[in-house]
């Protein structure tokens, strides 16, 4: 009835709006990261810039912060949400 | 052909859109908010999400509010409850 | 594209192709018929530990499941194989759907008993 992969799921559609915009993304681990979204692909891999990273909000003080792309690997990520 | 219940999990999941939503996974992590979509693997948008965590004494804490939309990876999701959380 | 090397294959051996389906064929079969708890009450175990009892609404082939009066079983969070219940604490979410892919284990509650309850004190 249905094709595999549905190239307008919403999911993918949300993917494309928020190419560009700053995003928060976490890991299974706990590790947030807020940074502007260079690209991501259908496994959620995800490319960010102007990257910080916090454990679990970021009222839990900078652990790092990055200059150059962050790349997360797409198996690990838990959710990527608008700021 | 074959005897399909009446109630189809997706369906329900499906009927939830655009209401409160409590999403658990397998983890002691939850997550409320209004149910935007979802696709086949069951991956979800929520929007104005609040993320918790059951701690020991199995009482949920709050861990941060979100503003907008999130994508939460279908991966971990182990229930999703229509109409959110009563005491929230 | 597996789908794609498929075809090919199945265009090149046809009859290699047809005995393999005839192998895996019989497989794909459901071995539980869960019409049969329909609105009966259940136990399931979840990945990650978690148990959970309700009323059996609905299901699909993905074994997701729909269940009413859903009860949770709040577990020790070291507890991975889940035994034992979080000092017998527990939760009400009412009706639920649980996913399939991360489904352990299903049985109904009518025909078992407890025959050994841990304490975590």
């Amino acid at each position: 009835m249905s094709t595999k992969t549905e190239t307008t799921s919403v999911s993918t559609q949300f993917l494309s709006n928020i190419i560009g915009k700053p995003v928060n993304v976490k890991l299974y681990s706990g590790m947030l990261y807020n940074g502007r979204l260079e690209s991501i692909d259908g496994f959620m891999n995800v490319a960010l810039s102007n990257t910080t990273e916090h454990y679990e909000n970021s009222s839990n003080g900078l652990l790092k912060s990055y200059n150059s792309d962050v790349f997360l690997r797409g198996t690990q990520v838990m959710y990527i949400s608008e700021v | 052909m074959s005897l399909l219940p009446d109630v189809l999990p997706l369906e329900v999941i499906d009927k939830t859109i655009n209401q409160p939503v409590w999403i658990i996974l397998q983890s002691q992590r939850e997550f409320t908010g209004t149910l935007i979509g979802f696709d086949d693997f069951v991956n979800v948008i929520i929007e104005d999400a609040v993320e918790w965590v059951l701690n020991e004494e199995g009482e949920d804490e709050m861990i941060m509010t979100h503003h907008g939309r999130m994508l939460l990876s279908g991966n971990t999701i182990a229930m999703l409850v229509p109409g959110g959380k009563k005491n929230a | 594209m597996s789908e794609t090397t498929k075809a090919q294959h199945q265009q090149q051996q046809p009859s290699q192709q047809q005995q393999r389906k005839k192998f895996e064929g019989p497989k794909r079969d459901a071995i539980v018929d869960l019409s049969k708890y329909k609105d009966s009450k259940v136990r399931v175990k979840l990945m990650g530990g978690k148990i959970v009892t309700g009323i059996l609404k609905g299901y699909d082939q993905l074994m997701n499941l729909v269940l009413d009066e859903t009860i949770d079983y709040l577990k020790n969070p070291d507890d991975e194989i889940g035994t034992a219940s979080l000092k017998n604490k527990s939760r009400s979410l009412g009706l639920t759907v649980v996913r399939g892919p991360l489904l352990v284990s299903l049985s109904p509650i009518d025909g078992s008993e407890v025959i050994y309850m841990q304490n975590n004190d």
